[in-house]
């Protein structure tokens, strides 16, 4: 009985240990060559990358590094790119890519096994993972090396650049007192703050980042912060249990849905108008970015360094609002499965994650965070840490998990219905 | 007597069907309808029963996977009571979008017809001033209509900021005439207004006088004439252009979502259907319920097509044009003249101009409305737009890929309606002369289904093919933006030419067949000449559509470069509104400089189609 035991137990091991090194050898073999580049590169120091990439361009004359993106800072960080590696100048391409409209593309090219671009740099968050992720057609490749440290959390899938969504106003005549607690939003008058009924918000269904935000409100993390604000601005804990909701998120996504007094169709568009609306106090969440947007001083100011001084000046946000400031969410930078030159997107994916590129790209502008740790926003921007303590941060986990039914309650509330 | 029932062999059978040219046409153009526009009906349909992507299957749960069959986006979309959500997603928007492309309807199809009425049968003066301006809100994308209404009424009683009718009159007019259901429906009823115009007065300026003369020698009434030969005649027309416009309107998505700005609170929150539509298709976890919601909307439309063929399909003859009477007798306004022609001179000009100011104001101001910031760098400066390719400028004058992307969009413009016009032409003839036959019905059908399908699936489906093994040689290409214009903008002309082709009387070709003159003689010698305005009406449309389109492309074209829509919408998405306002414009005048040169080599143009001269 042992004998046969031994035997079995033996063959079993022989089995394994050959299962082992079968599996691990099909494995290196299912390889696609862009995953096997992103795993050499990923070796390499900066020298030996700079040498792959170049020799990769040199050993295809005839292709051109295609990089696709929604921000134009992308475009910027291309030109710095040629002007630091100059045996790329004249090779690389921008192409402007609108979400949803690229998302379609990007779903064909993924179905088809088919090129569409050398890197690809896209935000949301449930569709990168769904759809690009999970079926193995988006990559990503981890830079490091000096002045490059990029969280765990950020790396797989790589960060590129993080925004924020916030509470803006024109700050002459609107001012930060006005919004102390984000309860004001909801409409309904405090014993000390005025509710805020003049709330400007772009429509969720025609925006997706804005239902994303939304639907976080009804997350854990948010009802936690939405339940101390209450605390604090009723003087009153929340009852759950007087009135329906599943939790104080969606009481709060109710409230402040029906309290919304202005809904815009472009984020860039209202900004713009901010010292228009100074009169009726309008507030516009929207992204801090877009601030380099508003253009009153560009007439006057755009010959000198101060255009954006003042415009940042002019316009104001709260940085200490109750509850929560406003929204983060990220862009990802990453190598789609079919790209031709993968070295060379590793080599600018490097390069966009030094303070050199991220400079190129997104340098000097309010309300872009470089997911390397060692790159700190700009004066008078807060850290990224510090906006993700104090703002609602997109998790993908979460929307996908209550999608439906939040995006139904959402709905509902849109419609008007009581 | 002995029926001969002996029937001919096969093959002069065959011989002899061929041998009709509009038997051809219909075989021919069902071979390419059936590849060109069933199958992204079939992929839509397919679509709406399966799985589509990972985020769908996490929305339906119970362990659904990309792929597999369901009934779940109908179901839901259609009956699910979770948080009214059927109720909300669905069956309210519908009713209200119905309501609101039916107003569209009444409005241009009054305001066109009537315009059309009085340019073609009246005495009125200042026609070809009339007639020239009124085509403008149509070759202006819609939303800009729409874009001038808010700036127009406005106010700040309801915090929206200080409009033009306000700052001059100081008048505040309730939300519900700025924001909501009315003013979507206005705006679409006035952009689609000159396209009621365009159709309705083709016929009317054709139509034999001899009929309403008839009448008035047997002492009938001007409103029975009206009710009983003047309706009845321009019927298919009429028919032709509310199917058109609801289908337009009912689908339009830039209108409504631009117009939706009240609070929840008003109660005038108005919410449409391809607001919805677009708002499933875009998102990853319903893309099969936008599928469903474009296949009724398409079903709509069916019903109306269906209402379409009972008119132009029954024994009722359309016959207006009989080549024995050329002459029109119009209508004597009297009095009344003046004062019509100063009324309509205002409204139209209203419409027409204002909105264009409204662009070119906008593309010179930093700030909107205040003139302290007024600049021409949008128009003229050299500086480098900085989220753009190589030799972009912010001075749209001075951007050599807009320059280009205008060239390609011409070029485009001009392949697509000779390609579109042609076919629909041709079927127009087929359908006219196999009238009641079931294949050119079914041709007429399928000409006219690509109107339905919505501009971004159809564009997702080629964009599809393009990236399938085989055919990725189209994806980016030139080839492929002519192919899905075409296709897309056929309708137009197959409505046209059908609607041309009915009032043909049949003599007039046999006529010329007795005579031994070939067919294609025949076409360009005879039935074209006859129906010229109406002809070109067909090749017009097209050309202004393709020009102005974005969403259909956008998904197509390599890169934003390509088109001028899309330099326009890159402009846009990048903060430039005031560049993207000046292209608008630009787009617009060169779509006018068209139509005038086209005037001046070949004598049409598409006021003239209709009296205009």
């Amino acid at each position: 009985m042992k004998k046969v035991l031994a035997i079995i137990l033996a063959l079993v091991m022989v089995l394994s240990f050959a299962a082992c090194g079968g599996s691990g050898k099909k494995e290196d073999e299912s390889l696609s060559e862009v995953q096997k580049a992103i795993a050499a590169a990923e070796k390499m120091t900066e020298e030996e990358l700079v040498e792959a990439a170049k020799k990769e361009l040199e050993e295809h004359p005839d292709l051109t590094f295609n990089a696709d993106s929604l921000t134009s800072g992308v475009k910027k960080a291309l030109a710095g790119f040629e002007k630091k590696y100059e045996w790329a100048a004249g090779r690389t391409a921008y192409n402007s890519k609108k979400g949803s409209e690229y998302q379609p593309k990007l779903i064909a090219a993924q179905q088809a096994g088919s090129y569409i671009a050398d890197f690809v740099m896209i935000q949301d968050a449930s569709f990168l993972k769904n759809s690009m992720l999970d079926t193995g057609f988006l990559r990503s490749y981890v830079p490091s090396g000096d002045g490059i440290d990029i969280a765990e959390g950020d790396r797989d899938p790589l960060v590129g650049v993080t925004f924020n969504k916030v509470f803006m106003y024109d700050n002459t005549k609107v001012g930060a007192e006005q919004l102390k607690n984000v309860w004001q939003m909801t409409g309904v008058d405090g014993a000390t703050l005025k509710a805020v009924n003049n709330v400007s918000y772009q429509n969720p269904l025609g925006e997706d980042i804005n239902m994303s935000f939304l639907i976080m409100l009804t997350s854990p993390t948010a009802c936690e912060k939405l339940t101390a604000a209450y605390k604090s601005y009723f003087g009153t804990d929340y009852d759950p249990s007087a009135d329906d909701y599943e939790n104080i998120g969606y009481k709060f996504v109710a409230e402040f849905i029906k309290n919304v007094g202005h809904w815009h169709s472009s984020d860039s568009s209202e900004v713009k108008k901010i010292n228009t609306y100074a009169d009726d106090g309008r507030i516009i969440f929207a992204g801090l970015c877009k601030l380099k947007d508003y253009e009153y001083y560009k007439a006057d100011y755009k010959d000198t360094d101060q255009y954006y001084t003042k415009t940042v000046t002019a316009a104001g946000w709260n940085n200490d609002v109750e509850g929560f400031d406003g929204f983060v969410y990220n862009m990802w930078t990453l190598i789609p499965d079919t790209a031709q030159l993968p070295y060379t997107a590793c080599l600018f994916i490097r390069y966009l994650h030094t303070e050199e590129g991220y400079k190129a790209g997104w340098g000097g502008v309010l309300g872009y965070y470089s997911s390397n740790k060692l790159i700190p926003s700009i004066e008078g921007d807060p850290a990224l840490d510090v906006w993700k303590e104090q703002c609602i941060v997109e998790d993908v986990e979460y929307i996908d998990s209550v999608y439906k039914t939040a995006v139904k309650f959402i709905n509902m509330q849109l419609a008007g219905v009581k | 007597m002995k029926k001969n029932t002996q029937k001919l062999p096969l093959g002069n059978r065959m011989k002899s069907y061929f041998s009709k040219p509009a038997n051809v046409i219909c075989i021919v153009f069902l071979v390419i309808l059936i590849a060109a526009v069933v199958i992204p009906l079939l992929t839509l349909l397919i679509g709406s029963f399966k799985v589509n992507g990972n985020q769908e299957a996490i929305y339906i749960g119970g362990g659904a996977k990309d792929g597999d069959f369901t009934f779940n986006h109908w179901v839901e979309l259609l009956t699910s009571k979770d948080f009214d959500y059927a109720k909300i997603k669905f069956w309210q928007p519908l009713g209200q979008s119905a309501l609101m492309a039916l107003l569209a309807c009444v409005v241009a199809v009054g305001f066109g017809g009537i315009v059309a009425w009085f340019i073609t049968r009246s005495d009125l003066p200042g026609k070809k001033y009339i007639s020239t301006i009124f085509v403008f809100p149509y070759i202006m994308p819609s939303w800009a209509m729409a874009m001038f209404w808010e700036n127009f009424f406005k106010n700040t009683e309801m915090n929206a900021g200080m409009g033009i009718l306000q700052s001059v009159t100081g008048i505040c007019v309730p939300e519900r005439i700025v924001y909501g259901l009315f003013p979507c429906a206005m705006s679409l009823g006035l952009h689609y207004a000159p396209f009621a115009y365009i159709l309705i007065g083709g016929i009317l300026r054709n139509m034999d006088a001899n009929l309403e003369e008839a009448a008035t020698v047997l002492k009938a009434s001007r409103f029975k004439i009206l009710r009983k030969i003047t309706l009845p005649i321009v019927m298919p027309a009429l028919v032709s252009t509310v199917l058109l416009v609801f289908s337009s309107s009912i689908s339009s998505f830039t209108v409504p979502f631009f117009l939706n700005k009240s609070s929840i609170n008003s109660g005038n929150n108005f919410i449409s259907i391809s607001v919805q539509m677009r708002c499933l298709i875009n998102t990853g976890f319903t893309k099969g319920q936008g599928y469903v919601l474009a296949i009724i909307l398409m079903m709509f439309s069916i019903g109306i097509l269906t209402l379409n063929n009972w008119f132009t399909g029954s024994r009722k003859s359309f016959t207006t044009v009989t080549g024995k009477s050329g002459q029109v007798s119009l209508v004597k306004l009297g009095k009344a003249r003046v004062v019509i022609a100063i009324i309509l001179l205002i409204i139209v000009t209203f419409f027409a101009v204002m909105p264009l100011l409204s662009f070119a104001m906008e593309s010179v101001l930093e700030v909107p409305g205040d003139w302290s910031t007024f600049t021409l760098r949008y128009w003229i400066s050299g500086e480098g737009f900085e989220g753009s390719n190589k030799g972009d400028t912010i001075g749209i004058l001075r951007s050599s890929i807009m320059w280009k992307a205008m060239g390609r969009s011409l070029l485009l413009s001009v392949i697509v309606s000779l390609v579109a016009g042609t076919f629909g032409l041709l079927i127009g003839y087929a359908v006219a002369r196999k009238r009641n036959s079931k294949l050119a019905t079914t041709v007429s059908d399928l000409a006219f289904l690509p109107y339905l399908i919505p501009s971004m699936s159809f564009g997702a489906v080629y964009l599809a093919l393009s990236y399938t093994k085989g055919f990725t040689w189209l994806d980016g290409s030139f080839f492929l933006l002519i192919l899905v214009g075409s296709i897309k903008f056929m309708p137009f002309a197959s409505r046209t030419g059908t609607s041309a082709m009915l009032q043909l009387s049949g003599e007039i070709e046999e006529a010329a067949i007795i005579i031994g003159v070939p067919w294609l003689k025949r076409m360009t010698k005879v039935l074209f000449p006859i129906q010229k305005s109406s002809f070109i009406s067909g090749y017009l449309l097209p050309f202004i559509s393709c020009m102005r389109e974005m969403s259909l492309f956008v998904l197509l074209a390599a890169s934003y470069t390509t088109l001028v829509t899309t330099v326009l919408s890159e402009y846009s998405r990048t903060g430039l509104s005031q560049a993207s306002n000046a292209i608008n414009l630009l787009i617009i005048v060169f779509v006018l400089v068209i139509q005038f040169v086209v005037n001046k080599l070949t004598g049409a143009s598409i006021d003239k189609g209709v009296g205009g001269n």
